[in-house]
């Protein structure tokens, strides 16, 4: 009996020894879609893009998704544009961003954020049940453990979003859509 | 206790006395050796491999990291273990008891083609009554003996969510009943489940085919669902063939929705099943029954919370040569649980519940008298209190009463102490009672004096004080661990003696008690591959008339293994390795048995599962046939192969 206390305490003690080993897989899936989203949407033509300026990504109520998301950003660019991840804080500027990421965290002030950016080209992303309504273009949803996502056509559209055909073919769900 | 407030509210079922376990011990070199291995595997895998993925791959990556709901449950001073609906799916279970498998801290032996003897800490046995079951809230026990029939509980296992086990005493939550354990069943919310699912699988015990529908309306969404299964009688361990398969079916529904005044969530099942005739009966065991629940919470202004749950169950058993039962209970529940201000946290509640059966004896025994009405009543307070510097006071009492022997008091104190974010100690104390029922009150034989067995006219509450000590916590990101030590005395259990008139009688002249621990530990060493050990240690002594039989048939040990494996986008392998120790008496072997299960991800709306079970032994035996029964009587699990394919529309 002492023997396999011992063990178990041990094999506590030897997972403790591999820091760094990643858990999340959750963060790490929602990091890579947001990737993914920035390869698959076009942005109003501006000067940005074309002087290879970086991607901004801005994340808030979120923290873990976006350490996740700086760690990709060391690493890979998006249309040979470098990401750029913003941890931002309640009440701070909003200027600049291409995506906006609203957390789980933040769902209380999703709405005045989303709105502080409406009509501006910037990708809203959420993660939370029925933020589409609170006018995300994306969400994030959870459909049978796997992470899924909606799209909001209309809110794009108002921003000046183009969505491609090839995200759009994976969407979960698709608000306003043309008939 | 303050998550398992925050899942569900409920109380008091009851189950009988009974039988036994398996157990005994495995090689802990193995174990450390396979962590080991794992642990030096980490750095091997790059952290950043789902941004390789394609869309279609991100869209089918089954996430297994914990949900919110666990990590409330992280922080609930129990030693509680949650079975997500994803673990249910990818071992390959068909029924509820073989799910339960995958909680280490319960012991589940299967006795035949129908029965399970399930328990936690101990006082196993076909009729366990030392544990409270519930499926969305619904108690599933029946008051003939405080136990389960496991044989009529049933949901589509696709739609579970997740099934929430503790052991150790719920009563102040929970009410009479949950002495040792409690076992929360829970299905999605309808939201959950849109689109239309079919299943089917097979495997050497049988075929199960299940069906579902669900979409959204204005403000809520439903589903739907039909199942049926059929399970292929067994073998003894003497090579005859056992007369215990069964048929059942059930179908259906639930629906939630956000009304102005709050939410709400309704659902309802039938089912009916029809079990072989023993050689010695007449015909052939029927079960049926249906049941309804709806239940209304609502958020206040001040962050408190209201939750309201009632109930309508009807169940039937027509066992020919023996007895014929139908049972009708009604239940109402209202909980209510403040915010938590300035570190202060309540939550009051109360219910009833009326139950009326009709047990027409047709054999030698009867329940007398054949009708009964029986009441519970119940209220229970609980605060939560935080001291500072990472200390939590937790203080509750539930007071119950019963028609057989009145007023139980249910209080539970717990400490907990979170020296820093990822770690916490915890110790409880609680007293719990586990009340009499039919069996232990009403049982005649024979059916008209004079009677050589004659009920039990004085029999009162079973009692038990446990004190637990736990440990729980992260280590590193992907390891976390949980160690809870405890140590209950019983009083009054059931006993068997001798009137004046010479007759036998139901008393509660034994005594007991039982210590153990209960150790888990999990390990994401990747993104994709993940472990988890536990080890079960039990200890049980008893004083009084105990000669004719011990109170439960329990393993010593019990250990386990699991390795979950995505080897890709597409494809998962599992491996289940569990020992269990011997059972005392009636003796039972140790055994260890070794399941692998291959998830396949055919397209985006097609799996295919394949497993194999029991791969180390040919055979091995669960549990007794019975006291003074020979083993050879007693049923065999044999080698399986399994195949369950999925489809979403």
């Amino acid at each position: 009996m002492w023997r396999l206390l011992c063990c178990l305490m041990l094999s506590a003690g030897s997972a403790l020894a591999v820091d760094g080993a990643p858990a999340d897989i959750e963060n790490q899936i929602k990091a890579s879609y947001l990737y993914k989203f920035a390869t698959y949407v076009d942005w109003p033509a501006g000067d940005a893009e074309q002087s290879g300026a970086p991607l901004t990504i801005g994340v808030i109520g979120a923290d873990s998704l976006g350490e996740e998301l700086k760690k990709l950003s060391l690493k890979y660019a998006v249309r040979n544009r470098p990401v750029q991840v913003r941890m931002l804080k309640p009440g701070g500027p909003l200027d600049g961003l291409q995506i906006l990421f609203v957390g789980q965290h933040a769902d209380a002030r999703a709405q005045a954020l989303i709105d502080s950016v409406a009509g501006q080209p910037v990708l809203t992303v959420t993660e939370s049940a029925g933020m589409l309504a609170a006018g995300s273009v994306i969400n994030l949803v959870r459909v049978d453990e796997r992470i899924r996502f909606e799209v909001s056509l209309s809110h794009a559209k108002s921003g000046g979003l183009k969505i491609s055909s090839r995200l759009l073919d994976v969407a979960y769900k698709i608000e306003g859509k043309a008939p | 206790m303050s998550a398992q407030q925050k899942s569900h509210p409920c109380h008091g079922p009851w189950r009988g006395n009974g039988r036994a376990l398996p157990r005994q011990g495995l090689a802990c070199v193995t174990l450390c050796v396979l962590i080991g291995a794992a642990a030096a595997r980490a750095d091997d895998v790059p952290a950043q491999d789902f941004i390789n993925l394609s869309l279609e791959e991100l869209n089918n990556f089954r996430v297994t990291s914990v949900s919110k709901k666990e990590e409330l449950l992280a922080d609930a001073p129990a030693s509680i273990y949650v079975i997500t609906g994803e673990a249910i799916q990818r071992s390959g279970a068909r029924s509820l008891p073989e799910a339960l498998r995958l909680a280490p801290n319960l012991q589940v032996a299967q006795i035949d083609a129908n029965q399970y003897a399930i328990s936690a800490r101990g006082f196993n046995s076909g009729t366990a009554n030392k544990l409270l079951v519930m499926i969305d809230g619904r108690t599933v026990y029946t008051p003939l003996y405080s136990g389960v029939f496991w044989d009529a509980q049933n949901t589509m296992l696709l739609d579970i969510d997740r099934i929430e086990v503790i052991s150790g005493p719920g009563g102040t939550v929970w009410g009479t009943n949950a002495v040792n354990g409690v076992i929360n069943i829970i299905t999605k919310a309808a939201q959950q489940t849109e689109g239309e699912t079919a299943r089917f699988s097979t495997d050497n015990t049988g075929t199960s085919v299940e069906a579902r529908r669900g979409a959204a309306f204005d403000g809520g969404a439903y589903r739907l669902y039909v199942k049926a299964e059929r399970w292929l009688q067994t073998i003894e361990a003497d090579g005859v063939a056992s007369a215990d398969g069964w048929t059942n079916s059930q179908a259906g529904f639930r629906s939630d929705w956000h009304g102005a005044l709050g939410d709400v969530s309704v659902m309802g099942d039938v089912y009916q099943g029809a079990e072989q005739a023993q050689s010695n009966a007449p015909g052939a065991t029927r079960i049926a029954g249906a049941n309804t629940i709806v239940r209304w919470e609502r958020g206040l202004d001040d962050g408190a919370h209201l939750h309201l749950q009632t109930y309508l169950d009807r169940t039937t058993r027509d066992v020919p040569g023996a007895y014929v039962d139908a049972l009708n209970t009604l239940d109402l529940d209202l909980q209510y649980s403040t915010a938590e201000v300035d570190g202060l946290q309540s939550t009051v509640g109360g219910g009833y519940r009326v139950s009326a059966d009709r047990v027409d004896s047709l054999g030698l025994a009867a329940f007398l008298p054949a009708r009964r009405t029986l009441h519970w009543a119940n209220l229970f307070g609980q605060q939560e209190r935080a001291l500072g510097a990472g200390w939590r006071l937790i203080a509750g009492l539930r007071l119950e009463s019963n028609d057989y022997s009145g007023l139980d008091w249910l209080p539970n104190l717990k400490l907990a102490w979170r020296p820093a974010p990822e770690r916490m100690v915890w110790l409880g104390l609680a007293r719990t009672a586990r009340a009499p029922s039919r069996l232990d009150t009403d049982l005649y034989a024979p059916a008209k004096p004079p009677f050589l067995i004659a009920g039990g006219p004085d029999f009162r509450s079973e009692i038990a004080y446990t004190l637990e000590l736990g440990l729980r916590g992260q280590a590193g990101p992907g390891c976390s661990y949980s160690l809870v030590g405890f140590l209950s005395r019983y009083q009054w259990l059931r006993s068997l003696g001798i009137n004046s008139a010479g007759a036998l009688i139901l008393e509660n002249r034994v005594d007991g008690q039982v210590r153990g621990v209960e150790a888990h530990a999990s390990y994401a060493a990747t993104p994709s591959w993940s472990l988890e050990a536990a080890a079960t240690l039990l200890h049980e002594d008893f004083d009084g008339p105990v000669a004719q039989s011990l109170p439960g048939d329990d393993p010593v040990s019990q250990l386990s293994l699991r390795s979950k494996w995505q080897l890709d986008a597409h494809r998962q392998l599992d491996l289940a390795l569990r020992h269990v120790g011997a059972l005392p008496a009636p003796m039972v072997s140790a055994y260890t048995t070794l399941d692998l299960h291959l998830g396949l991800q055919l397209s985006p709306a097609t799996e295919l599962q394949l497993g194999a079970s029991n791969l180390l032994n040919r055979r091995h035996t669960e549990y007794p046939a019975g006291a003074g029964v020979p083993l050879g009587q007693s049923i065999v699990i044999e080698r399986a192969l399994e195949l369950t394919l999925t489809a979403r529309f």
